[in-house]
C-alpha cells in the first residue's frame, strides 16, 4: 500500500543574520500509512515543526522532497495541499471575526462555496461543539474554544491528512482531553491520517500507532511503541531508596540469584556536594537499582530480601519501559531537558 | 481569481470594521484638508479673490467698458454679478436702483468686500465731457477697502485720461480754427467723431503693457505670490496623498500582525498560489488607497474645487500613486522585523515623504530652497503632487501627467519585484 505521507532526505539549512548556517533538519525519511496516527516526538527545538512545515509546503526544503497522497509538495503543491488539513500550534484565526465567519472564509480558501460550504461549516461547528457560539467573535472565546475553532478550520474540506502541531500546548486538562479524543475520532470515524507533533511523551504514547523520535534534526528512532521500547529491553526499572550509605554485596548477589526475573542489581551511592558532613550523607542514604522482568510482581520478594539483610527501605519507584526511557537510552538526556 | 478577491474582501472588512481605521480614513484627512485649505486660502474654495459687487444702472457700452477695465486692472477682484458662478452666487439684481440699499447692507454684513454703483447717465456724462460721480461703498476694514478703491481709482484715471485727451483734441481743433480763421470741419458731427476717436485711442493706450507693480498680498504671515496652488487646490490633493501614503504603509503592520497570528502561514498551507495570497493583500491595500483619495477629493467636490479638464488623467494619477504606495508597503514588510518597527516607520515615512513631496505646501512657493526641491525627488508624493497640480491648477491633460505617472509606475515595478521576491509567510 502506498504511503499517504512520504518524505525523502528532507533537509533544511537556515542562515542566520551573521551568516552562520544552522542545519535544522538533517535529512529526514519517513512514510505514514493511510488511517495511521503518527507522532513526531522530540524536545523543543529538535526540528519537529521545521520538518512538518516542509511536508506541508510552508517552507521549501533545502534538499529532498515530500509528498502527500502521491503529490509532491514541491512539484504539485496545490494538489498536495488540497489533501492536507493544517492545525497549527498557534491560534491561526482572525480574532475580529466570528467563528462562523472564520470557517466561511477558510472554507472558501479550500475551494468550498455555496450550499456545500454552509453544510460543511455547520458540520464542523457541530463537530467542535460550538454551534451555539458560532456568531461570537473569536477574540471573546476562551483558550479551549479558540483551539476547537482552530482545529475545525483544518477539517473543513474533509482532508485525507491532518497535521496537528502540538495542539495541546497551553490548554487545561479538560480541553486537552477533548483534543486527544478528537484525534481518535478523526482516525476512527473519518479514516484520516494524522501527523501529530508533540514534546509530551504521554501524548505520543496514548495516541500513536507509530512514533518517530526526533532530536537535533534527525529521526533517531521510528516504530510502534513496542518496537521502540524493545530497544531498551523488556525489564522494568526498580529504584529502591535505602537508609544505608553502602549496600551489602551479599544483598546484591542474593537479588540476582534468588529472585526470578531479576537481571541486574547495583548500588547507587549517595552523592552530596563537597563539604556536606557524613551525617547528612547517612541521612540521605543510597539507592539500589534493579532491572527485572515483571518488576511489579517481583517487588514484594525484593523488599523482603532487603529487609532480611537488615536494610531499611525509604522509597520505591517502578518504571516500565516507555518512550522517555527510549529517548534517555538513545540520547543520554531526558525529553524535558 | 475568486480566492484572491475573497482575501481582498476579508482584508477590507477587517480594516473597515475598526473604528480607529475609519477615523484615520475619514475624520483626520477631512479636518486636515479644511485646516490647511483654510490657512492657505481663507477657506473660499481656493480662490484668493475679493468679492466686489457692481450695480450697473447705466447699462451702456461705456459702463460695460468700465467693468471690463476693472477686471483687467485687478484680476484679484471677483466682480458680482458679472463673474457669478454656481460655487459663488452673487444674488445681485442686474438693473434695479432700489436694490442699492440691499447691496450696501451686504457690504456692511461682510458678504461682499465693496460695492461700486455705475449711475444711469454715466455714458452721457462721458460723452458730454461732464463731471460724474460713482458711489463707492466698502467694508469697514480699511485695508480691504483700499485694495478695491485703488483698482476703481485706476480705472477712473484711465477713463479720465481718455476724456482729457478727447477734450484736448477738441480744444486743439478750436485753436487751429481760430488761428487759421476758418472751419476745419464741414460740420459739427465731424468734430464729435474726432473726439470719440481720440477718446478710444487714449483708452486703448492705457491698456497697452507698461511698467507694472507686482502685486503681493501678505496675510497671516503667508505670502501669496505666483507660488503655485493654494487653498483647497493644494490641501485636497496634498492631504489625500499624505493619507494615502499612511493608509498604504500602515498595511505593513497588518501584514506583520497576520504573520504573528499565523493566519498568513495558514493561508500558505492551503491550496492557494502565491500570487493569490499576495495579490489579495495588494489589491485590498490599493482599494483602500483609492477609497482614501475618493473621500478627500469628495470633500474637494463639496467645497467647489475645480477638478480640471481631464478626469481620466486625474484618476490615472491617483491610481499610479496608490500602486506606488502599495508596492512600497509590500517591500517594507519584507524588511521590518516587528510591528513596533513597522508602526514607527509608518509614521516617520508618512510624514517625511509627504512634507518633502509638497503635500503640506506647494513646492513652487518662492521660499522653498532649491536643495529641498532636489531632495523632494526621492518622494513619490512629489510626482503625485506634480500630476495633481498639472491637472487641477494649470488645467493640464493626460499628456501633461504622463511623466510623473510613468515615474510612479516604474518605481512601483521595482518595489513589487523585490517585495514579492522576498515575501515570507513565516
Amino acid at each position: 500500500m502506498a504511503a499517504m505521507i512520504e518524505a525523502h532526505g528532507l533537509k533544511k539549512v537556515f542562515t542566520t543574520g551573521d551568516g552562520k548556517r544552522i542545519e535544522a533538519v538533517k535529512g529526514v525519511d519517513l512514510a505514514v500509512q493511510k488511517g495511521e496516527i503518527f507522532s513526531l516526538l522530540g524536545p523543543n527545538g529538535a526540528g519537529k515543526t521545521t520538518t512538518i512545515n516542509m511536508i506541508s509546503g510552508l517552507i521549501e526544503p533545502t534538499e529532498g522532497d515530500a509528498s502527500i497522497g502521491g503529490h509532491s509538495i514541491t512539484g504539485e503543491p496545490l494538489r498536495a495541499k488540497a489533501l492536507l488539513g493544517v492545525i497549527p500550534q498557534e491560534i491561526a484565526l482572525y480574532p475580529k471575526l466570528s467563528a462562523r465567519q472564520n470557517l466561511n472564509f477558510f472554507g472558501k480558501m479550500y475551494g468550498l462555496s455555496g450550499a456545500d460550504l454552509n453544510r460543511r461549516v455547520d458540520e464542523v461547528l457541530d463537530f467542535i461543539d460550538l454551534r451555539d457560539r458560532q456568531n461570537d467573535r473569536v477574540e471573546n472565546f476562551s483558550g479551549g474554544m479558540k483551539r476547537r475553532v482552530n482545529i475545525g478550520v483544518g477539517l473543513l474540506h474533509r482532508p485525507q491528512v491532518v497535521y496537528m502541531d502540538e495542539p495541546t500546548v497551553g490548554i487545561d486538562p479538560q480541553n486537552r482531553r477533548r483534543v486527544l479524543d478528537t484525534v481518535f475520532r478523526l482516525r476512527d470515524e473519518y479514516n484520516m491520517t494524522v501527523l501529530y507533533t508533540t514534546h509530551l511523551m504521554e501524548e505520543a504514547q496514548e495516541l500513536s500507532d507509530r512514533v518517530g523520535i526526533i532530536d537535533h534534526g534527525e529521526i533517531i528512532a521510528l516504530g510502534t511503541q513496542g518496537e521502540l521500547t524493545q530497544q531498551v529491553g523488556e525489564e522494568d526499572r526498580l529504584t529502591i531508596g535505602i537508609d544505608a550509605v553502602q549496600a551489602p554485596q551479599q544483598l546484591l548477589d542474593a537479588l540476582q540469584t534468588q529472585i526470578e526475573g531479576v537481571t541486574q542489581a547495583e548500588f547507587l551511592a549517595p552523592t552530596l556536594p563537597e563539604g556536606v558532613d557524613s551525617e547528612e550523607l547517612e541521612r540521605k542514604g543510597g539507592k539500589i537499582r534493579v532491572l527485572a522482568k515483571r518488576g511489579r510482581k517481583a517487588l514484594p520478594r525484593i523488599l523482603n530480601l532487603i529487609e532480611e539483610h537488615n536494610v531499611e527501605v525509604n522509597s520505591v519507584e517502578v518504571r516500565e519501559p516507555d518512550l522517555e526511557a527510549v529517548f534517555l537510552h538513545l540520547t543520554g538526556r531526558a525529553l524535558r531537558d | 481569481m475568486r480566492k484572491l478577491l475573497e482575501i481582498t474582501l476579508l482584508d477590507l472588512r477587517i480594516y473597515l470594521s475598526a473604528a480607529s481605521n475609519l477615523v484615520s480614513l475619514t475624520v483626520l484627512p477631512i479636518v486636515l484638508t479644511f485646516v490647511l485649505g483654510g490657512v492657505f486660502s481663507g477657506g473660499d474654495g481656493g480662490q484668493s479673490r475679493l468679492r466686489v459687487d457692481v450695480i450697473d444702472q447705466d447699462q451702456s457700452e461705456a459702463s460695460a467698458a468700465f467693468v471690463a477695465d476693472l477686471q483687467a486692472v485687478n484680476p484679484g477682484l471677483y466682480l458680482c454679478p458679472m463673474e457669478q458662478s454656481d460655487s459663488i452666487p452673487c444674488e445681485l439684481p442686474e438693473v434695479d436702483g432700489d436694490d442699492v440699499d440691499a447691496a450696501v447692507q451686504a457690504v456692511q454684513d461682510g458678504d461682499s468686500n465693496a460695492l461700486v454703483v455705475i449711475p444711469s447717465g454715466y455714458a452721457a456724462a462721458l460723452e458730454n465731457l461732464e463731471p460724474l460721480s460713482l458711489p463707492y461703498y466698502s467694508q469697514a476694514d480699511a485695508l480691504l477697502g483700499d485694495a478695491v478703491a485703488n483698482s476703481v481709482d485706476a480705472v477712473l484715471q484711465q477713463v479720465n485720461g481718455a476724456v482729457i485727451a478727447a477734450r484736448i483734441s477738441v480744444a486743439y481743433v478750436d485753436a487751429l480754427e481760430t488761428d487759421l480763421g476758418g472751419d476745419l470741419f464741414a460740420d459739427e458731427s465731424m468734430v464729435d467723431d474726432l473726439q470719440q476717436t481720440v477718446y478710444t485711442a487714449a483708452e486703448t493706450r492705457w491698456q497697452l503693457p507698461s511698467a507694472t507693480i507686482s502685486y503681493e498680498q501678505t496675510k497671516e504671515g503667508v505670502v501669496q505670490q505666483d507660488g503655485g496652488p493654494a487653498g483647497f487646490s493644494q490641501s485636497v490633493p496634498g492631504t489625500a496623498s499624505m493619507f494615502v501614503l499612511f493608509t498604504a504603509i500602515s498595511g505593513i503592520v497588518l501584514l506583520l500582525e497576520e504573520r504573528r497570528q499565523q493566519t498568513l502561514q495558514r493561508l500558505a498551507a492551503m491550496p492557494l498560489a502565491r500570487w493569490q495570497i499576495i495579490g489579495g493583500k495588494i489589491l485590498s491595500r490599493f482599494l483602500l488607497c483609492m477609497l482614501q483619495f475618493g473621500i478627500v477629493f469628495g470633500l474637494g467636490l463639496v467645497v467647489g474645487l475645480d477638478f480640471g479638464n481631464d478626469l481620466l488623467a486625474l484618476l490615472l494619477v491617483m491610481a499610479a500613486f496608490a500602486v506606488c504606495c502599495t508596492s512600497l508597503a509590500l517591500w517594507l514588510a519584507t524588511v521590518v522585523r516587528s510591528e513596533g518597527q513597522a508602526s514607527a516607520m509608518s509614521t516617520f515615512l508618512g510624514l517625511t515623504l509627504a512634507a518633502l513631496g509638497g503635500a503640506w505646501w506647494s513646492l513652487e512657493l518662492p521660499f522653498i530652497p532649491q536643495i529641498m526641491r532636489t531632495i523632494s525627488l526621492i518622494s513619490p508624493v512629489t510626482y503625485a503632487m506634480n500630476g495633481f497640480n498639472q491637472l487641477l491648477y494649470y488645467g493640464g491633460t493626460l499628456v501633461d501627467v504622463l511623466v510623473p505617472v510613468g515615474i510612479l509606475l516604474a518605481v512601483s515595478a521595482v518595489f513589487f519585484f523585490f517585495g514579492i521576491r522576498n515575501f515570507k509567510y513565516v
